[in-house]
């Protein structure tokens, strides 16, 4: 075995550097395993500004949120493996890890937190197009963003925009300042995914046009893209062909769902969350195998780096108390379950005891003034006022679990 | 009369502002409440933004950046032209002064990534 540590720590991104940092506080000798050639992940192609006003009460850009908790990483005696790929852990802790310079090697940890972030569904661009072969200038959000910040790659001079969720919104923005003209940004429901903020900001600010219920029904283009056609959709959800029309572009960012990460989850045959598509955690982030801990996009999709690092903060902790052996789950068991107009609840258990639990939500879709209830069984233990619900805005709730021993059911009923 | 969403909170009220040629006296409709009022009055008579982007340094590379301070909306495309004009020199650090008080606005444009 090369080497040995409390807890380590799989992906160096927003969770990763909270988790290392929480981890570390509690003593713990702790190492950060981060496939990329440096710390921050996702955080350094996110240019823009909003980062961190809930954690550092300051407006950041992304790669000053990644800096700070760099900084104050390396104040710590926490060890960085960089350009470390971690093919496998294992039930025992055990992680297989490949570096172009070190080679394949073990680490062997009494606790691992499991950061790997998200990923892109790909398939979703060929299937929704209905084409197995596309014309060079198309891009998913994701690659488009790593190659416009990291890479310093122009994509093209015209953009159409599909989706319309916060990136999608912000990448139109940030073509739009790096000389493209971005033609519109079209969404096949109803109504824009991302905040109205964002649409303020990065479209209607430079008179992009967001067209919704509408869809892309063929691209024009043999080896290069040269255009896409669009057509409202009816209340069917099929393309009005009558309304159909051309929008020259060369470039078409395409938005494709986020997913967890699950590689490393399914290895390990955690128990998994059917909708988060990650794994079940209880409250202190821990899964179903003793002292592997989850969070951040890995566990369920975020909308914030602030959310992710609290949430990592808590998971990097009881990692912590999990290998100095001061942290064991009870066997009490209280489940969450997400019911009317909760898509889902995570922790989906909580470990039993008088205690204090947050609880976080999205609900299914977006809502005016509705009341958030937490029942067990007849009775409501928590009750809440929503005057905006948004299913792109992760909900959480602290519930006070005072002699609670039922499962908790969550729950959306009207609000005068 | 002008069309604005709120940013004030996630509600993101649809708001329309207008104001009466003969006394100039400005009115907000559509606001949920006063912090919309108090920003669309702001964003009616001077809107501004903090501006995030690229610039270009030495090698064909670049570093993000962003204004110290919000900066007059209209002045967007012609920093951005001035940020794309100039090419900074190895290494840049987080907080490096870019460009000194960038068009007269009193910001100045400084880098949010490191480059050695």
């Amino acid at each position: 075995m090369n080497y040995e540590y409390d807890v380590a720590i799989v992906g160096g991104g927003a969770a990763g550097l909270a988790a290392a940092l929480a981890a570390a506080d509690q003593g713990a000798k702790t190492l950060i395993l981060e496939k990329n050639a440096s710390l921050g992940g996702v955080l350094n192609q996110c240019i823009h500004n909003g980062f961190g006003l809930r954690y550092f009460k300051e407006d950041l850009t992304g790669p000053e949120y990644a800096a700070r908790f760099i900084e104050q990483i390396e104040k710590k005696s926490v060890d960085i493996i960089t350009q470390a790929t971690v093919s496998n852990v294992s039930k025992d802790k055990i992680l297989t890890v490949i570096n172009p310079v070190k080679g394949e090697f073990q680490v062997k940890a009494k606790a691992v937190v499991l950061c790997a972030g998200c990923k892109e569904k790909l398939d979703d661009l060929e299937k929704s197009l209905g084409q197995s072969s596309l014309p060079q200038g198309i891009y998913t959000l994701m690659q488009a963003q790593r190659l416009i910040n990291a890479e310093y790659k122009k994509l093209g001079q015209k953009a159409v925009i599909f989706g319309s969720d916060n990136l999608a919104l912000i990448l139109a923005r940030q073509m739009t300042y790096e000389g493209a003209l971005v033609q519109c940004v079209c969404e096949k429901e109803p109504c824009a995914k991302g905040l109205k903020s964002n649409i303020a900001r990065c479209l209607d600010d430079y008179g992009i046009p967001l067209y919704v219920n509408t869809a892309i029904t063929k691209l024009r283009g043999k080896d290069k893209l040269e255009g896409v056609y669009i057509a409202p959709l009816d209340g069917k959800k099929r393309p009005v062909a009558a309304q159909e029309k051309f929008v020259e572009c060369d470039t078409l960012l395409f938005s494709s769902q986020f997913v967890p990460d699950s590689d490393l989850a399914v290895k390990l045959k955690l128990k998994m969350d059917r909708i988060t598509l990650g794994p079940v955690v209880d409250e202190t982030k821990q899964t179903s195998v003793e002292g592997i801990f989850a969070t951040g996009s890995f566990l369920h999709i975020h909308d914030l780096a602030d959310d992710v690092s609290f949430e990592a903060q808590t998971a990097g902790k009881y990692a912590a108390l999990y290998a100095q052996g001061q942290y064991r789950a009870d066997d009490k068991k209280i489940r969450v379950i997400a019911g009317g107009g909760i898509i889902y609840a995570v922790p989906q258990i909580i470990n039993g005891g008088d205690k204090k639990a947050v609880v976080c939500f999205r609900t299914e879709q977006r809502h005016r003034n509705k009341r958030f209830n937490v029942f067990c069984g007849e009775d409501i233990i928590f009750a809440k006022r929503y005057p905006v619900l948004l299913p792109c805005r992760l909900e959480q709730a602290e519930i006070n679990l005072k002699g609670i021993e039922g499962d908790l059911v969550l729950s959306l009923e009207e609000s005068e | 009369m002008k069309k604005m969403i709120c940013v004030m909170c996630p509600a993101g009220c649809d708001m329309e502002v207008s104001q009466k040629v003969s006394c100039g006296e400005i009115s907000v409709a559509g606001n949920d409440c006063k912090k919309g009022e108090v920003y669309a009055r702001i964003e009616f008579i001077n809107p501004q933004r903090v501006v995030t982007a690229l610039f270009p340094v030495e090698g064909g590379k670049a570093v993000s950046c962003k204004t110290s301070a919000a900066v007059d909306k209209d002045l967007i495309f012609e920093i951005i032209k001035e940020i794309k004009s100039r090419e900074a020199v190895k290494p840049v650090k987080i907080g490096d002064v870019l460009i000194e008080n960038v068009l007269n606005t009193g910001a100045d444009v400084v880098a949010t990534s490191n480059m050695i």
